[in-house]
């Protein structure tokens, strides 16, 4: 194999007439699926675009899931994003991309004009694509000319610089995922996910990939339910919704909420979760709410495409324990390094760093970045050999599963998105009016807080902030100072500002 | 009334938070906000806002957000 859309076509021959995607207003079958997408990947050939970026500026809906498969059989990688990205990022990513071809939707192209500048791309409606017929010959060729390491997807995620960096994903990284994320689940044609990540991050890829694989239907959430837990617990008993593969902090709103004293799930049989620490109170009540269910823990980073480790929670897992990240997929290897490159002693605390076919080629026209974080196993002398330094601490336990511990920098986890405190401020300093500012992250309340000095008060700041940065990242707290306590050397002194912060809350 | 105002006034949105009456339903709040809105609420009304409440018709203006912490308090 050596295309991922080999799964989806081997499932389309096997259960044509399955659902593949619903959003509420659409409902794709299989065929419908294949049908559109490569009607709409030859009207996209048929304009002359080869092995190049296509941008997908579209609503999270079963439609731009066609969007993207149709990128694929065009043998186009698609980079997307959608309006709950704001407009100076999506600025930076299409300035980043530049590509020559963009697909909108009738709510996205006023935004999409607006942010576009002085790019020449070409604009096209997607569902403008969808009646055109399949030219079945020169998709063959497109398919026969690829190769296993061409990049399906660019995703852009948090950069220290302020500006996003883009990580790639090939057809091979795909197939070994599907795999790994298949085996572990075990979806089944009868499976139905119920999606919370949106299409612009790789975790959208656990349900997407298991349609493809295993005819699993992905049935979209409306964003707007992940603010009212019992809604959102209803759609999932309305829907029948068996799989979730949601970050913590989606599960945590609805057991935190005190929901399941009015209702319970009553479809899942697997609970996925991850990209951030699950509060031990807050499993147990799920646990306690959801009989017979599978609940995994999953970690990864993008750059190791999608999820790289599990954990499946036991039945008699010790309460008030943290979750371990577990072990890694088969097919992927991890070292724990220490700061001088070695291998660290048993139980001891180094930085995972991970080898294996799942590692991403590397960041999108930025070799400088790549060669940093992709570098040789300092352990192997003999062949070229790459490993991605996370830059995550973890140390191994009694059963060989591996336990988080924190970030070496000063990169967070929040709602499930990576975020470099850097770039809040890199971010906060383009703001007219701000002169010095400073992040602080409480881990133990998961609170962001933005120090600044300035003349913007801080309803202003958020305001302008609302504009330039993801709601993830906006900082909950704002505080002005009329002087930013500084260093001998001039640089701004954190201690100081937690020792204020915890006065303060 | 005031707090409220105050605190919906701090999320920075390019409306007038005073007199929206879809705040909710035209999507100006986000989860992430709802979210935010419960954390402070419970913060400064001191109470705990139960599951069954956080509806989207209680959030759609200040005047539902005051209603409901009135609500609550009566309880």
């Amino acid at each position: 194999m050596k295309n991922i859309l080999d799964f989806f076509e081997n499932t389309v021959s096997n259960c044509p007439d399955n659902l593949a995607v619903s959003d509420g207003k659409d409902e794709l079958s299989f065929r419908t699926l294949h049908t559109a997408s490569r009607g709409a990947a030859s009207a996209i050939l048929n304009r002359g675009y080869r092995n190049e970026a296509v941008l997908i500026f579209m609503k999270k809906s079963a439609r731009a899931i066609c969007a993207l498969i149709s990128s694929i059989y065009a043998g186009l990688y698609y980079v997307p994003i959608d309006e709950n990205i704001p407009s100076m990022r999506r600025e930076q990513i299409l300035k980043a991309v530049s590509p020559r071809l963009i697909l909108c939707d009738k709510d996205s192209l006023e935004l999409l004009c607006a942010d576009i500048g002085d790019i020449d791309a070409e604009i096209l409606f997607f569902d403008d694509l969808l009646s055109e017929k399949e030219d079945k010959i020169l998709l063959d060729a497109v398919r026969a000319e690829q190769i296993d390491l061409d990049p399906v997807y660019l995703v852009f995620t948090s950069g220290s610089s302020g500006v996003p960096k883009g990580v790639l994903c090939t057809h091979r990284n795909l197939i070994d995922y599907a795999e790994q994320i298949s085996g572990l689940i075990k979806p089944d044609s009868e499976s139905i996910f119920g999606m919370q990540a949106p299409l612009y991050v790789d975790a959208c890829m656990k349900e997407i990939l298991s349609m493809f694989c295993c005819g699993s239907k992905v049935e979209i959430i409306p964003q707007s339910l992940f603010g009212f837990p019992i809604k959102l617990l209803s759609f999932l008993n309305e829907k029948k919704i068996t799989n979730i593969c949601w970050v913590s902090s989606a599960l945590i709103m609805i057991s935190s909420t005190g929901c399941f004293d009015e209702l319970r799930p009553l479809h899942l049989k697997t609970v996925c979760f991850g990209s951030e620490v699950f509060p031990p109170a807050e499993f147990a009540l799920w646990r306690k709410a959801c009989k017979n269910t599978r609940f995994i823990n999953l970690y990864g980073p993008t750059e190791a495409t999608g999820m790289s480790f599990y954990y499946e929670v036991p039945e008699n897992f010790p309460d008030k324990t943290p979750i371990p990240i577990g072990k890694p997929f088969k097919n992927t290897r991890y070292l724990l390094l220490s700061d001088e490159n070695k291998e660290v002693a048993a139980g001891e605390i180094g930085e995972i760093c991970i080898l294996g076919t799942c590692l991403s080629p590397g960041y999108f026209a930025d070799f400088e970045r790549t060669e940093e974080s992709f570098v040789q196993n300092p352990l192997n002398k003999l062949w070229p050999e790459k490993i991605y330094r996370t830059g995550d601490l973890a140390f191994e336990n009694a059963d060989g599963d591996l336990v988080f511990v924190s970030r070496k920098d000063r990169q967070i986890k929040r709602m499930g998105y990576r975020i470099e405190l850097d770039e809040i401020e890199s971010v906060c300093k383009t703001i007219d009016g701000i002169i010095l500012c400073s992040c602080l992250w409480d881990s133990l309340n998961s609170i962001i807080s933005l120090f600044y000095t300035g003349a913007l008060s801080e309803r202003e700041l958020r305001s302008e902030l609302r504009r330039a940065m993801p709601l993830y990242m906006m900082p909950q707290k704002l505080t002005r100072l009329e002087n930013m306590p500084l260093m001998a050397s001039g640089k701004i002194d954190r201690k100081k500002l937690e020792t204020l912060y915890k006065t303060e809350y | 009334m005031e707090e409220i105002l105050k605190l919906l006034d701090s999320l920075g949105l390019d409306i007038d938070v005073k007199n929206c009456k879809s705040l909710v339903d035209d999507g100006y709040l986000q989860s992430l906000d709802i979210v935010y809105l419960l954390t402070e609420l419970s913060f400064i009304f001191d109470i705990k806002i139960p599951a069954g409440q956080i509806v989207p018709e209680n959030f759609n203006s200040a005047e539902a957000l005051w209603n409901m912490i009135q609500r609550l308090e009566d309880d």
